[in-house]
């Protein structure tokens, strides 16, 4: 951030949870499974474009050829009139016997595709597929392919990183529900002119709230905090929730709340997809600029600098932030009595506090 | 038992976890192999670093400087073998817990028989059982086909038959295996251990080894009164390894930096606590738990009839199963001595998501710790359910876990065991405090006298030893419900009474013995059976002989104010006098 800080060595590397007006965004977006990529390097993408798809779940038909016809597999198989990977409607004669004036046939009793045919003269026919879609979850442009399990989508614009995701994502103009980012969203604060918003608030302690947003129809709900209940109830709900900051009553970080609130009316993606640790993808929303000159890149994790704006990580104290006053962990005994490798924080407050390094991360 | 040794080789054993990787360091001091410093690091397999094996090189570098020994050499390569100078390691072997479980299909002929077999071969690995088929399958052909197909599994163990047994039912698996091929895609084919009647293993290997990458190991079941698991187990071990080799980045390199010695925490651990139980309780019944951060092992029952379990939730990522779960989100609630959790109106369960979500972070203060015991708490309840159940015991209880072993004080960690696993009569009870338990079943193969010298050591002195009655009806607090005596070698003799609802310690040293007598009154079992008087020679621990009065099972009061003040009573009552500890 400072001259100083760059010429220091820097510090364990921890998470980065962006908060960012301007930011580049390059996304992983990967199937569970490997399966086929439906688009191609350069192509501009908007967020609900499936760009990937893998099969969830087959319906087959297992098709005794031999046993229809009465006859032994070998002869059967010759009567076969298609083959592996034919598409057939329904009716299309699979099979076919002359016995003097007799013709016996045996016909696709559904639509489908010939999966496989064995020795004994069994077809398989693949009557219906159930597909799990990756969509683009952002509106941007694919920069690379990653075969067979998906691409990289890079987008622009502002970026706030969540922690949670109801695993929904959809598009609509934001709307502050509460005028504090520490403030409870009610169900009496969602009125008519709401319908079909992005809504941002504090947090969340009645489900009841989801429910009465759902039947705004919102196209989606960012909050700082959420109960366990709410949570629950978010699940349920058709369009995307995402949790800024943390699980309880917890407020939304002042940078994320400064952000949406002075959005008011803009359009924004909320990809509240569940944080993937492992590829430490987290829920986000993108909120779209006309143009930028310069962005930030966002990277998932950075190296610990005096000087950098950090986010504390605690269910017992939440949202808490500060600056980092050293990247040096030392070995000490925390309060409770656990020992931990700590750096020095200085809160917002101006309280001089001691935070094991797992407990940070670094706000961007 | 080989006393001392003339020259020792030093050994660096890894450990990855879910949350930390840790390297350990074993040389010889005085003649006894000893635990020299432990180093540590955040696991670094997921984002931002991706790469398992810079957390193992920075866990690797803290060693270096905790221990004053030169590891790594200028490039920063691991020195092998030690130096005239004393630099460097001789050998070094590893563990790992992180990473995602692998999905296994089962196909046997009878559950009871070969599919029970194929259970007991992924014991203690890290899988999801996600289907199992059996010739008794009700479902059709296309069912069964459906079923297999959106399974997705990682490894299927085809087994079934005798050597001279069932041909059909494992021809039909076979089949159902050939038909599943044609519509999977080609990356997602999992491999197929086959473990079956032995007379169909060509066949097997020849319909299925054009599609898959297919394994044959002795049947596991090759006759009805038979069953030879390891070479099949050791198969699967194979398998498992390379597929989350390839899964897991960084993994490959621990390969080569192991020379293979390399292989998953739960099963080093099960190894090491089956050492420690014949230690501690050669002849009774054990209850071993490594309460982890993603995945939770068990070992229990006697020694010739041990079982290991190993299930994908523990303490940290391992709590995405329990979320949905409401009876184990309210056991959590009514269980936590916490008020509300940050502001009014946050939960026990909120905290529940504040751990899985961030499975690294540490409590700040006693209200975060408060609330991380009370998960470890009801999370032991879960391994106790499906381990001895409600009424069984064990003599002694080994335990693992982050929480317990990095617990501010032993009464803490006691606490948290007691109420979680809820001891019947007599049990001794060591907290592997230096979380090493898995390295050291991994080091026996290498050298066991490593284990033996570092399991006698202090690093495993007992916590305590632990007297607790259960009785039938309802008793008063206060009531007395048996007599004791607890004679030490010196004529001294300390008499006690049990009373219901009530918590007391007795001092026994380490190292200390004294014989311990115990009448109870009718109706109450103090381990020996109902009414039957207790005699045993003990031995000495960290906090002496815990009196756990409090019956079973316990419940926790009912609000979190008393819960609070019953946690700080229970602790008070454990509490070591200065006086005692100086002693």
């Amino acid at each position: 951030m400072t001259h100083v800080t760059q010429e220091l060595t820097p510090g364990p590397v921890r998470p980065t949870v962006h908060v960012a007006p301007l930011a580049l965004v390059e996304r992983e977006r990967r199937l569970p499974r490997p399966g086929e990529v439906r688009v191609s390097e350069g192509r501009e993408v908007t967020f609900a474009e499936v760009i990937a798809a893998t099969p969830r779940r087959h319906r087959v038909l297992l098709l005794d050829i031999a046993r229809a016809l009465d006859v032994p597999p070998a002869k059967a198989r010759k009567a076969l009139r298609v083959q592996a990977r034919d598409r057939v409607e329904k009716g299309d004669v699979l099979a076919e016997l002359r016995r003097g004036l007799i013709r016996q046939r045996v016909v696709a009793p559904r639509r489908g595709r010939v999966m496989g045919i064995d020795a004994r003269a069994r077809l398989l026919l693949r009557v219906a597929v159930e597909w799990e879609e990756v969509r683009a979850g952002l509106n941007g442009k694919i920069v690379r392919v990653r075969e067979p399990w998906g691409a990289v989508v890079r987008a622009e614009g502002s970026y706030i990183e969540g922690v949670w995701g109801n695993g929904k994502v959809a598009a609509g103009l934001l709307r502050p529900l509460t005028s504090s980012r520490s403030a409870p969203v009610e169900e009496e604060d969602l009125g008519l002119e709401h319908r079909g918003v992005v809504g941002v608030a504090g947090y969340c302690l009645d489900p009841l709230v989801l429910d009465r947003a759902a039947d705004l129809s919102f196209r989606g709900l960012v909050l700082g905090g959420m109960t366990h209940a709410c949570l629950l109830r978010a699940q349920t709900v058709d369009f995307p929730v995402l949790v800024t900051d943390g699980f309880g009553p917890v407020p939304m970080n002042e940078e994320a709340f400064r952000l949406m609130a002075s959005a008011e009316g803009r359009s924004a993606v909320v990809l509240a997809e569940p944080w993937d640790h492992e590829l430490g993808a987290r829920p986000c929303v993108m909120l779209d600029l006309p143009h930028i000159s310069q962005a930030d890149r966002a990277a998932t994790g950075e190296a610990m600098l005096p000087g950098q704006t950090v986010r504390i990580l605690s269910a017992t104290q939440p949202g808490q932030v500060g600056t980092l006053l050293s990247s040096t962990p030392r070995w000490q005994i925390l309060a409770n009595g656990l020992k931990a490798l700590v750096v020095d924080v200085r809160l917002r407050t101006g309280q001089h506090v001691v935070v094991p390094i797992v407990n940070i991360e670094i706000l961007r | 038992m080989q006393g001392s040794l003339v020259e020792t080789d030093v050994y660096l054993a890894l450990d990855v976890g879910s949350t930390f990787t840790r390297a350990f360091l074993f040389d010889g001091v005085e003649g006894q192999y000893r635990l020299v410093a432990v180093g540590q690091s955040p696991t670094t397999a997921s984002a931002p670093a991706r790469d398992a094996l810079l957390g193992v090189e920075q866990a690797i570098q803290d060693l270096q400087t905790l221990s004053g020994v030169h590891l790594l050499d200028e490039d920063g390569g691991l020195i092998v073998p030690t130096t005239s100078t004393g630099e460097g390691v001789d050998a070094v072997v590893g563990t790992v817990s992180s990473g995602q479980p692998l999905r296994v299909v089962i196909m046997g002929v009878l559950p009871e028989l070969s599919v029970a077999s194929a259970r007991r071969i992924v014991e203690g690995a890290y899988v999801d059982v996600v289907q199992v088929f059996t010739a008794s399958d009700a479902a059709t052909p296309e069912e069964q086909i459906e079923r297999l197909v959106e399974a997705y599994p990682d490894i299927v163990i085809l087994a079934g038959g005798t050597n001279q047994g069932a041909r059909h039912a494992v021809a039909a698996h076979v089949d159902l295996l050939v038909w599943a091929v044609r519509l999977w895609p080609l990356a997602q084919r999992p491999w197929i251990l086959y473990a079956g009647n032995e007379a169909l293993a060509e066949g097997v290997q020849k319909r299925l080894g054009a599609h898959y990458e297919v394994r044959l190991a002795p049947n596991v079941r090759p006759s009805l009164i038979e069953e030879n698991l390891t070479p099949a187990r050791e198969a699967f071990l194979d398998i498992f390894r390379l597929l989350w080799a390839a899964r897991t980045p960084g993994m490959e390199e621990m390969h080569v930096l192991t020379r293979g010695r390399f292989t998953l925490t739960a099963q080093g651990f099960a190894r090491f606590a089956r050492y420690m139980q014949r230690l501690y309780a050669p002849h009774g019944s054990m209850l071993a738990v490594d309460l982890g951060s993603a995945y939770t092992s068990a070992v229990w029952g006697p020694l010739d009839a041990s079982q290991h379990a190993t299930w994908p939730w523990g303490l940290g990522l391992g709590l995405r199963s329990w979320v949905a779960q409401p009876d184990f989100m309210d056991a959590v609630q009514s269980w936590s001595p916490v008020a509300h959790v940050g502001a009014p109106g946050g939960t026990a369960a909120d905290f529940v998501h504040w751990k899985r979500w961030y499975p690294h972070t540490l409590p700040l203060d006693d209200a975060g710790l408060d609330l991380e015991e009370t998960l470890a708490r009801a999370l032991l309840q879960q391994v106790r359910r499906r381990t001895l159940g409600r009424d069984a015991t064990a003599a002694f209880f080994f335990v693992a876990g982050g929480v317990l072993s990095a617990a501010p004080t032993p009464q803490r960690a006691l606490l948290t065991i007691l109420e979680g696993l809820q001891p019947v009569g007599l049990t001794t009870i060591v907290v592997d405090y230096a979380q090493m338990a898995g390295v050291l079943g991994v080091l026996a193969e290498l050298n066991e006298y490593v284990v033996v010298q570092v399991a006698g050591s202090a690093a495993y002195t007992p916590l305590a030893v632990v007297l607790s009655p259960h009785w039938r009806g309802r008793v008063a607090e206060g009531e007395p419900v048996a007599e004791g005596v607890l004679a030490y070698g010196d004529d001294h003799e300390e008499p006690f009474t049990l009373r219901a609802g009530v918590m007391q310690r007795l001092p026994l040293a380490p190292g200390r013995r004294a014989s311990l007598r115990v009448q109870p009154l009718r109706g109450v079992d103090v381990g020996a059976g109902w009414g039957q008087p207790l005699r045993q020679e003990i031995l000495g621990s960290l906090l002496g002989v815990v009196l756990d009065a409090r019956g079973r099972p316990w419940t926790p009061p009912a609000t979190p104010q008393e819960r609070a003040e019953q946690q700080r009573r229970a602790r008070q009552a454990l509490h070591i006098p200065t006086q005692e500890r100086r002693a």
